[in-house]
């Protein structure tokens, strides 16, 4: 990474009154209603909310993929209009293609921008290198593991120097030792290159661990609930999972999801008395 | 040691492994038995219009020596090619091209979709009136045979590539070309090739029917003849040819797919 201070302040993403509604099976449902939020520059910005609440939908409008039914999102001032290199997501699975080596994957995007094949190659090596993926850059993605898979598709995304790094619960299905390896690995490279990222997830001591700012989310339809500043020192460690400001830190998270993931379950069982009535009226005509 | 030593070098190493592979010797083992049951079946008396693996193993020779025997070889083989060949450009095209264009997919689809349940020896008496030569008509049998599975393929190929590639790959700033070379068609390769090697396999269907129906030179011809010349011998070599030319067929498509798609080498 050459131009550093690009990265840490440029990046500066503002959703004012997003509203989306999503239509599955020709029942619209208002899924975001009034939510609004920044994204700061040079932060790790983390996202987190109850499963289903919209997390990666808000990544979609933000990456430009699906645009809000209402409401505005934008990068330093400019609208978002649709998806383009300034904004890199790592989805939620891996997306890394799966017929290109993790070099060619890299590549990819600088070799789009125009950069000349050579000078792509050797910045992909680097960075390989920086994720400690010397020596596989010739592997397919299915020749290597699933938190090398993450890696690389971190460094195809920040490869391209991206306003905003958008990180749509990228441990996720890692096992618990993988996924600790990873947040380490995540920690240093932010640590080291301060990009503007938001980083989302539904596990609270990840999102403490790691960010600087918490945006709590509430149930659908969903808004911010609250947002919690994380004002642990940096360089992170493990160990200050056991700090006491730590544990008052996710308590207090805990709390606010808790009431929202209540929600949650209090319209799940609403839902489920509706279908035992309905399965209860069927045997009666049975 | 130069470098052709050491090509030969390699290829000794890998003939010396492909040798020592059990999955190779349990195949032989499978074939020899299939044999040893039949020669068996026939010892005691069973399978009485068969002839026994070791008269046709005796007959082999002079089925091969046979004038035309060669020339079926060629003569179906040519016939299957070109009708694959033929079918696989238009198929890759017409799927290409209805899997990126919703109008050319609602209009062309719907037509497709009735021909395609119509099997292929059930468009032969029409052929034969329309083309001039036999010849064509059973090329043009083994085209329709192909054409189906491979164009449905490509099409479920580019509908079911992940979403995400897509959106990654225009995160990732490609133009249109870039998008449809570097990620559309090596995300469709895996399925083209499922329907390639259903389209061969069915070639060799449609060319045997074919040919037992109206053809000259063949295999299916030649089986259907020596059944004419009441040779036993002649049907039994005439039906294994045919079993072996089909694996073969499938054996180079294979082969290809794997040269196409080496990071699909692990599966
Ligand atoms: N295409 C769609 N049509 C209708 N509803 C949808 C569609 N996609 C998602 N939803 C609904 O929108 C809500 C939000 O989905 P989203 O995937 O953004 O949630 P999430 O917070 O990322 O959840 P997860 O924890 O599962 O990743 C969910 O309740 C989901 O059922
Ligand atoms: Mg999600």
């Amino acid at each position: 990474m050459t131009d550093t201070t690009s990265t840490t302040t440029r990046g500066y993403t503002r959703l004012s009154g997003i509203g989306k509604v999503l239509s599955r099976a020709g029942r619209p449902e208002v899924i975001l209603r009034d939510c609004s939020f920044d994204i700061k520059p040079g932060k790790l910005n983390v996202l987190i909310g109850p499963s289903g609440c919209g997390k990666s939908t808000l990544v979609n409008l933000i990456a430009g993929y699906a645009a809000p039914s209402i409401g505005t999102v934008t990068i330093d001032g400019a609208p978002v209009t649709g998806p383009g290199p300034d904004r890199m997501v790592v989805f939620q699975e891996t997306a890394l293609f799966p017929w290109m080596t993790l070099l060619d994957n890299v590549a990819y995007g600088p070799i789009q921008a125009g950069v000349a094949h050579g000078e792509a190659e050797s910045h992909t090596r680097a960075l390989l290198a920086k994720v400690g993926l010397a020596g596989f850059e010739q592997r397919y993605p299915d020749q290597v593991s699933g938190g090398m898979q993450r890696r690389a598709e971190v460094a195809r995304a920040l490869i391209n120097l991206p306003r905003v790094l958008l990180l749509d619960e990228p441990f996720r299905g890692l096992d618990h030792m993988s996924r600790g390896l990873m947040q380490e690995y995540f920690l240093q490279l932010f640590e080291d290159e301060g990009m503007t990222t938001l980083f989302v997830t539904s596990e609270v001591d990840e999102a403490i661990l790691l960010a600087d700012r918490v945006i709590v989310l509430s149930y659908k339809p969903t808004a911010v609930k609250a947002v919690i500043d994380v004002d642990l020192p940096r360089p992170r460690t493990f160990q200050m999972q056991t700090l006491p400001e730590f544990a008052a830190l996710k308590a207090r998270t805990l709390q606010l999801l808790y009431e929202e993931a209540m929600k949650g379950f209090v319209k799940g069982t609403a839902a489920s008395a509706e279908l035992e009535q309905l399965v209860a009226a069927q045997g009666v005509v049975r | 040691m130069n470098a052709s030593a050491t090509g030969f070098a390699l290829r000794r190493d890998r003939l010396l492994r492909a040798i020592r592979n059990p999955v190779l010797w349990q195949g032989a083992a499978g074939v020899a038995t299939f044999f040893l049951v039949w020669q068996i079946a026939k010892a005691i008396g069973f399978l009485a219009v068969l002839p026994s693996p070791l008269d046709v193993a005796r007959g082999v020779p002079q089925q091969m020596v046979q004038e035309g025997y060669w020339l079926s070889w060629v003569a179906s083989g040519r016939r299957v090619f070109l009708g694959f060949f033929a079918a696989a450009v238009l198929a890759v095209t017409l799927g290409i091209a209805m899997g990126m264009s919703r109008k050319l997919r609602s209009g062309g689809f719907p037509i497709l979709e009735i021909l395609r349940p119509i099997p292929p020896l059930a468009w032969l008496p029409l052929a034969i009136l329309f083309w001039p030569s036999p010849e064509m008509t059973m090329m043009f049998l083994t085209f329709l045979g192909a054409f189906f599975p491979i164009f449905i393929n490509v099409l479920a190929g580019i509908d079911n590539i992940d979403a995400r590639y897509i959106q990654a790959a225009r995160s990732l700033g490609s133009s249109p070309r870039t998008l449809f070379w570097r990620v559309l068609v090596p995300g469709a390769l895996p399925a083209l090739f499922t329907g390639l090697s259903i389209a061969i396999g069915i070639t060799w269907e449609v060319v045997i029917a074919a040919e037992m129906a109206s053809g000259q030179h063949g295999l299916g011809y030649l089986t259907w003849n020596a059944y004419m010349g009441q040779s036993l011998v002649g049907i039994v070599v005439g039906m294994l040819s045919i079993g072996v030319a089909g694996m073969a067929s499938s054996g180079v498509m294979s082969w290809i797919g794997k040269r196409a798609m080496p990071w699909r080498r692990g599966h």
